[in-house]
């Protein structure tokens, strides 16, 4: 049997105390599942989020439903360009 | 209001610059290894950024879909930054999954908006998409006997 210790900073640990039994547990079991998640950030993470971050502020952004449909016709040029790149070589 | 039992609207979603060509980028390598594996890559991400803003709108608003709890800042990012920044994980793997393996798991980073300026955040901005395996430590092996794992494997 393996034994888990959760450290908490002392007041972290009292604002806990204070929460409704369903909250705390949801807390601890989300501890839980961070503990045996590897998810450091990485320099390259860092860099990227930082470079969202400064678009966000910049308003350079995309509506989501405009995003999809450029998601959807990128695809679409993907399948398009295999095509013809297929038949090139079909016809070579 | 979202006509589901009077659960809250979603929160509104768009996608900085940077996090668009990410998923460009994705979609683009993805296609090179499996046409297959880009379209479920496609759909499973706009499906997910769908269900985030609904499940964080359910959240802030603190109803019952919600569990009544605010979504919780990614620790790390949000400290180098100093302001909140949130992380979603999500998979497009079609089967079972090694837990050491990375294939198919996806991290999107997402900052919350208050664009009408009444206090409450009202737009989910994604700020960045990031592979699981966007860095990997070794040369990843052959882990899993299932095909669709192998689609994924590598480099974002």
């Amino acid at each position: 049997m393996t034994a888990i210790t959760l450290e908490l900073p002392d007041e972290l640990a009292a604002r806990l105390a204070a929460l409704p039994d369903a909250e705390r547990n949801e807390f601890a079991t989300a501890a839980l599942a961070d503990a045996f998640t590897d998810d450091e950030l990485t320099p390259d993470d860092l860099a990227a989020i930082g470079a969202g971050l400064a678009a966000l502020d910049a308003g350079h952004v995309t509506p989501g439903p405009v995003a999809f449909a450029e998601m959807d016709a990128h695809l679409n040029e993907l399948k398009r360009a295999k095509q013809q790149q297929g038949k090139q070589q079909q016809a070579a | 209001m979202n006509e589901e039992a009077g659960r809250p609207a979603a929160l509104a979603l768009e996608l900085t610059a940077p996090a668009k060509a990410q998923t460009r980028d994705a979609r683009t390598w993805l296609f090179s290894l499996s046409e297959l594996a880009a379209e479920r890559f496609n759909a499973a991400l706009q499906r997910e950024l769908d269900d985030l803003c609904q499940s964080v709108a359910d959240r802030l608003s603190g109803s019952a879909a919600g569990l009544g709890r605010l979504p919780m800042p990614d620790a790390a990012a949000s400290l180098h930054f100093s302001r909140p920044v949130f992380q979603h994980r999500f998979t497009t793997a079609a089967g079972k999954r090694k837990r050491s393996s990375s294939a198919g798991v996806w991290r999107i980073f997402y900052a919350l908006v208050d664009k009408d300026g009444d206090g409450r955040p009202d737009t989910l901005s994604v700020l960045s998409l990031r592979h699981g395996g966007a860095a990997p430590l070794a040369p990843l092996a052959d882990e899993s006997d299932d095909d669709d794992d192998h689609e994924e494997k590598g480099e974002a």
